[in-house]
């Protein structure tokens, strides 16, 4: 890549990641008010930055900086009511570099959302 | 020789993080500390591995912390409408971004979500902030050892700071602390 290229996309990542903060700091001091339904479209806010984030950071070649994004978007998208976007960016965080320990973490936030999916499904 | 003392409005966190959501935490902290006294509400700090300049060589530090009236005002609210357990949990968010600020300046702060959790994180530094706070005193060490394992797991293998905050009539702590994840021969971090 480009000196100049990688320059660019490393800002925009920081100005991506400035944005997204101030969001999800927001979706979560919400949440924790226990203000949810308030909260729903903030995390989908959160949660679609956050994957375009992953993206960005795919380009510039920082792949488990991605990968921990993901699981990130994934798990705003899983409070934001939408365990289908949830289950497929967990499983493309788990095709990354991950730690074992953050392997097995996100195993288990997988089971649990496709136990939600499941529920759903039943309940529809 | 008398340990350095930090003093400061709660609000001023939301000048020194501006691009955090850190209004809730600020009226959390005053719900939390008003219970216990009137402004201001005084911490004994223990920083364990921090290296500071404003600390220099000390292992402690006091903190005083202010707040304005119509911050009591609005924490009167809050107090009515949220639970002990995540009130005291967003205090000690807000008193660690004064420590993240005033004894160690990390730099932006950026906020990922994770599971259950709220990871903080300062990219440029490479490191990971782990929080916590708790209003019963005898809880303040295995707190503590919970939130640095938790840290040490994080994601990135980065070196972590932790900051646990203990509520108390006889006394607020905090217990600051900086940690390595030491690198193994296969790639992997290990604790």
């Amino acid at each position: 890549m480009a000196k100049g290229t990688a320059k660019a996309l490393a800002r925009q990542i920081e100005e991506m990641i400035t944005k997204k903060t101030g969001i999800l700091s927001k979706a979560q001091a919400l949440a924790t008010m226990g203000l949810g339904e308030t909260a729903q479209p903030v995390w989908a806010s959160a949660a679609s930055y956050e994957e375009q984030i992953a993206s960005l950071l795919d380009a510039h070649g920082d792949d488990l900086e991605a990968a921990v994004h993901r699981i990130s978007a994934a798990s705003c998208y899983q409070k934001a009511g939408d365990p289908s976007r949830a289950t497929n960016l967990y499983r493309a965080a788990l095709a990354g570099p991950l730690r074992e320990v953050t392997r097995k973490e996100v195993e288990a936030m997988l089971s649990e959302c496709l136990t939600l999916l499941k529920d759903a499904a039943r309940v529809g | 020789m008398a340990a350095r003392l930090l003093r400061c409005a709660i609000e001023q966190t939301m000048d020194w993080h501006p691009h955090l959501f850190v209004e809730p935490h600020v009226v959390a902290f005053v719900a939390v500390a008003k219970d216990y006294s009137p402004a201001p509400a005084r911490f004994d700090v223990s920083c364990d591995n921090v290296a500071s300049r404003w600390l220099g060589n000390a292992s402690e530090c006091r903190l005083e912390v202010w707040w304005h009236n119509d911050t009591a005002a609005q924490a009167e609210r809050l107090r009515t409408t949220m639970q002990s357990g995540p009130l005291v949990e967003m205090a000690s968010v807000a008193l660690a971004l004064i420590l993240a600020k005033r004894v160690v300046p990390l730099g932006r702060l950026e906020v990922l979500d994770y599971g259950a959790r709220a990871d903080y994180q300062v990219r440029k530094r490479k490191l990971v902030l782990e929080i916590s706070g708790t209003e019963v005193p005898a809880e303040l060490g295995r707190r503590h050892r919970e939130k640095v394992a938790q840290a040490r797991d994080n994601p990135y293998g980065w070196d972590a700071y932790v900051v646990v905050c203990a509520f108390s009539c006889a006394g607020h702590r905090i217990r600051f602390s900086k940690h390595s994840v030491q690198e193994t021969g296969n790639g992997e971090r290990d604790r």
